[in-house]
């Protein structure tokens, strides 16, 4: 089984930016989170085997380009990723409905450890629990205790919005 | 988790190839522009301070030598950053990508030479300049254990770099291979 570059894009290209945009909050930089997670992507292809789907096989490379990223900007002592956000975005008035909802959702998963981050980026974007399991290279249960303490924690951090 | 927020998660705006395609062809237009400029200024910069001190009319005691390789190093720094900045916007088109790639193997395979066929002419030529300037006579002898030192240094000279060239040759020498096989394969299977 083969997959291009082109394939992974037009499929997948949608999950790889919501993932970047969970590690970073700066849209220029995690524009260059997805730039490098497509370019790690396509220098694995090579390697690709068929053996994962293509879409964890994606969601896995992006992860790891952008846990790289979080450790460098770690090392770096940048200013908090959160207080960009506030400065950047336009006011609440300015903004749909949903749109806002979606942002705080955001802003609530990049609060969370990059474990737990990992696992919920994931969730939400429909993997199972095994799939999680296999991009991650954990077991399903280890992923189902850890998604349930996420999302305890996601319930207090995103407030009414986790009722609706 | 609810499905509410799965939903909401995944609802985001379509992911727009095209724009990013575009805002990086801007960029590498900018890009390619600055590092034309920075290393036609850093080479200018370095020719005109090391002329000037080696033609005699600047007696800075190699100052401005080191000065102008270090605007060389920043102008060589700038081209090998943008060169990366310039890859990434090729990651969308493989083919374009790996045509690069190759490029770039081929010049680092040809540094790799470099290092270690430069250091034997090097050193052949040090040795021809020691053995046939004029010795002077020296108020104080030298003292004995200065010949190994010197064998030292100058083995140190060719050792080292050869090593390190025979390494790095070959792995880019494999990498290159490598790449020559993808673009071969991406071409039968068009």
């Amino acid at each position: 089984m083969s997959i291009t570059l082109k394939s992974i894009v037009e499929q997948h290209g949608g999950m790889i930016s919501r993932i970047a945009s969970s590690y970073e909050a700066r849209p220029e930089l995690a524009e260059e989170l997805v730039q490098d997670s497509l370019l790690a992507i396509w220098r694995a292809l090579p390697k690709y085997r068929g053996e994962a789907n293509p879409k964890t096989y994606a969601a896995r490379i992006a992860h790891n380009v952008c846990i790289s990223h979080v450790r460098k900007a770690s090392k770096r002592k940048t200013e908090p990723l959160d207080e960009q956000l506030h400065d950047d975005t336009p006011g609440p008035e300015d903004q749909a409905d949903q749109a806002l909802q979606r942002e705080r959702l955001l802003a609530a998963v990049r609060q969370l450890n990059l474990a737990n981050r990992q696992i919920v980026t994931l969730h939400l974007e429909g993997f199972s629990n095994v799939e999680i399991a296999d991009t991650l290279g954990l077991t399903a249960n280890n992923v189902g205790v850890r998604l349930a303490r996420a999302r305890s924690e996601l319930k207090i951090l995103l407030g009414d919005l986790s009722d609706d | 988790m609810t499905d509410a927020l799965k939903t909401l998660w995944q609802d985001s705006p379509p992911f727009d190839v095209d724009a990013m395609v575009d805002r990086l062809n801007r960029n590498n237009r900018d890009i390619r522009s600055l590092n034309t400029w920075s290393t036609v200024i850093s080479l200018a910069v370095f020719a005109v301070l090391i002329g000037l001190e080696w033609s005699g009319n600047l007696h800075t005691d190699g100052m401005m030598t080191l000065l102008g390789t270090l605007c060389l190093v920043l102008g060589g720094g700038h081209y090998l950053w943008a060169k990366r900045r310039l890859q990434k916007a090729f990651s969308r088109e493989p083919e374009a990508l790996i045509k690069f790639m190759i490029q770039r193997t081929r010049a680092a395979v040809n540094l790799g030479r470099m290092l270690y066929l430069l250091p034997v002419p090097s050193l052949g030529f040090g040795y021809l300049l020691g053995r046939f300037t004029p010795n002077v006579e020296r108020e104080t002898p030298m003292p004995d254990w200065i010949d190994p030192v010197i064998i030292l240094i100058a083995v140190t000279f060719v050792i080292v770099p050869t090593t390190l060239g025979l390494w790095f040759t070959r792995r880019k020498v494999k990498e290159l291979k490598e790449l020559q096989a993808i673009a071969r394969e991406m071409e039968g299977s068009d």
